[in-house]
């Protein structure tokens, strides 16, 4: 029982993780070129960040709405035209600031792995 | 062999069991109550659609022409259920689910009360579904309005038979989900609709393990007791359908009757002149009273045989609608019939007074 408990644990420490970075590494994606949701999927999938699909959504139209990010409608060779997101300048400001703290974060675990 | 729908998703258009867009439909209706807190949902939900529509369209490369089960559960598992989705900005998993609980309780409360409609209830018919209609309606059980019916007939208010008939073609029967609902006073969401499915997919099943097992019990007086039932709802039906044949025949002969005064006597109606079919001395008498020639008072005889003949002639359409599938007359229609129908009232009891002062002195010359 005892086990089971702690087994659970770690799954949720784990997920808390992931949620924590999860906004960081959309907005890193997207700083190197506008993508649409497919292409954000994939790059978090291959890094093992996304574990379904549907947490993506909600996430992206608040980050929308928080005016860190924005979208323009491009046609696409194959179906519909597709919603591709960017950075707005905003959303810049803000993943300079989610990398400082991430490198801060970064030192400190080092630090106390490296530590004595 | 499957049944298969057509759904429009992001705007491309896919072929889908019906089985899997019970299954989406259900997927989508649960991701939007979990979605409802979220500032524009909706387009939460879109996006998440077209993504919908992309996996389909990868999936169905190889020349599958339509979406399946498979398909649906793959994708969803893909796209994850709600309890799966990993919210950044939430304060502990535990309240999200306590939350999501009592948004489904909230749910099933909706199950608003709305205006009932009278339909005839067919799941549940003895005859026609009038009387489980009326129950419904009424919120009484069914069986005391199948004996109200049944004794108005033995205490000799023979009229209720009519009546009963007259229900039948008026009253639309509950067909879809929607209108069932209705009958019972429920409002049809799409929630509503499918709890009755489930309810009534399980009642069937239900009944038919009821019917399996009685099959193997019953014994020689109850099967007695189901000739005699399945004999008298024969009977029953026969009946209905005679007096049904009755009405329509009685409503041919009226509106038969009624072009044939017309043709006797529009020539009145213009000239007021007799007619070599109806000279003006054939009086009738009727006890020895002389009520004049029907030739003298055309109009109320038209007027009169209108307003018999209306109802019996749609009495008689409806039958032969039912008989022969006919396709069913406009509303327009109905109505214009309706408004003649009113103006011959009128016109019967104008004339009808009219008449009967002029039969009175007729009978009565010297006053």
């Amino acid at each position: 029982m005892w086990h089971k408990f702690n087994n659970m644990n770690v799954e949720n420490v784990k997920s808390q993780m992931r949620k924590g970075v999860l906004e960081y590494c959309i907005l890193l994606i997207l700083s190197k070129h506008e993508a649409y949701v497919s292409d954000i999927i994939q790059s978090l999938k291959e890094a093992k960040l996304l574990v379904v699909e549907g947490t993506l959504y909600p996430l992206l139209t608040r980050l929308k709405n928080d005016e860190l990010l924005s979208y323009s409608w491009k046609e696409s060779s194959q179906g519909p035209p597709r919603k591709y997101y960017n950075l707005t300048e905003q959303g810049t400001l803000f993943l300079g600031e989610l990398e400082n703290s991430w490198n801060e974060l970064n030192e400190t675990i080092h630090s106390i792995k490296t530590k004595e | 062999m499957k049944k298969t729908l057509t759904i429009n998703l992001a705007n491309t258009v896919y072929n889908i069991d019906e089985d899997a867009y019970q299954m989406l439909q259900d997927y989508f209706e649960r991701l939007r109550v979990h979605f409802r807190t979220e500032k524009d949902a909706d387009e939460i939900m879109t996006d998440i659609e077209a993504r919908f529509s992309e996996l389909f369209t990868e999936r169905l490369r190889y020349g599958m022409q339509v979406i399946s089960l498979k398909e649906v559960q793959e994708t969803i598992l893909i796209m994850g259920n709600p309890s799966d989705f990993e919210q950044p900005h939430e304060e502990s998993t535990h309240e999200e689910t306590v939350k999501e609980e009592s948004a489904t309780t909230e749910q099933e409360n909706t199950t608003k009360k709305i205006q009932k409609r009278l339909y005839r209830d067919i799941d549940n018919s003895y005859i026609s579904g009038v009387a489980s209609g009326l129950s419904q309606y009424l919120n009484i059980d069914v069986v005391f309005v199948r004996l109200f019916f049944v004794l108005l007939i033995f205490l000799g208010f023979g009229t209720i038979i009519p009546i009963y008939i007259v229900c039948w073609i008026v009253i639309p029967e509950a067909k879809t989900s929607a209108q069932k609902l209705e009958m019972r006073g429920e409002e049809p969401t799409i929630e509503n609709i499918k709890n009755f499915v489930k309810e009534n997919v399980e009642r069937v099943a239900d009944k038919t393990e009821k019917e399996l097992k009685s099959e193997r019990t019953r014994n020689f007086f109850q099967q007695i007791a189901e000739g005699i039932i399945s004999l008298t709802r024969g009977i029953a039906k026969i009946a209905m359908a005679l007096i049904g044949g009755f009405f329509g025949c009685l409503g041919f002969v009226i509106l038969l009757s009624l072009v044939g005064v017309l043709a006797f006597s529009l020539p009145f109606l213009f000239s007021g002149f007799s007619s070599q079919f109806m000279p003006y001395g054939t009086n009738i008498y009727i006890e020895g009273i002389n009520m004049g020639a029907l030739s003298m008072y055309p109009q109320f005889v038209m007027a009169l045989l209108l307003f018999i003949g209306i109802p019996l002639g749609a009495i008689a359409h409806a039958i032969f609608q039912k008989l022969f599938n006919w396709k069913r007359t406009s509303t327009m229609a109905g109505w214009i019939l309706v408004i003649v129908w009113l103006i011959s009232f009128g016109v019967t009891i104008y004339y009808g007074l009219h008449y009967a002062s002029e039969i009175f002195l007729l009978n009565n010359p010297t006053i």
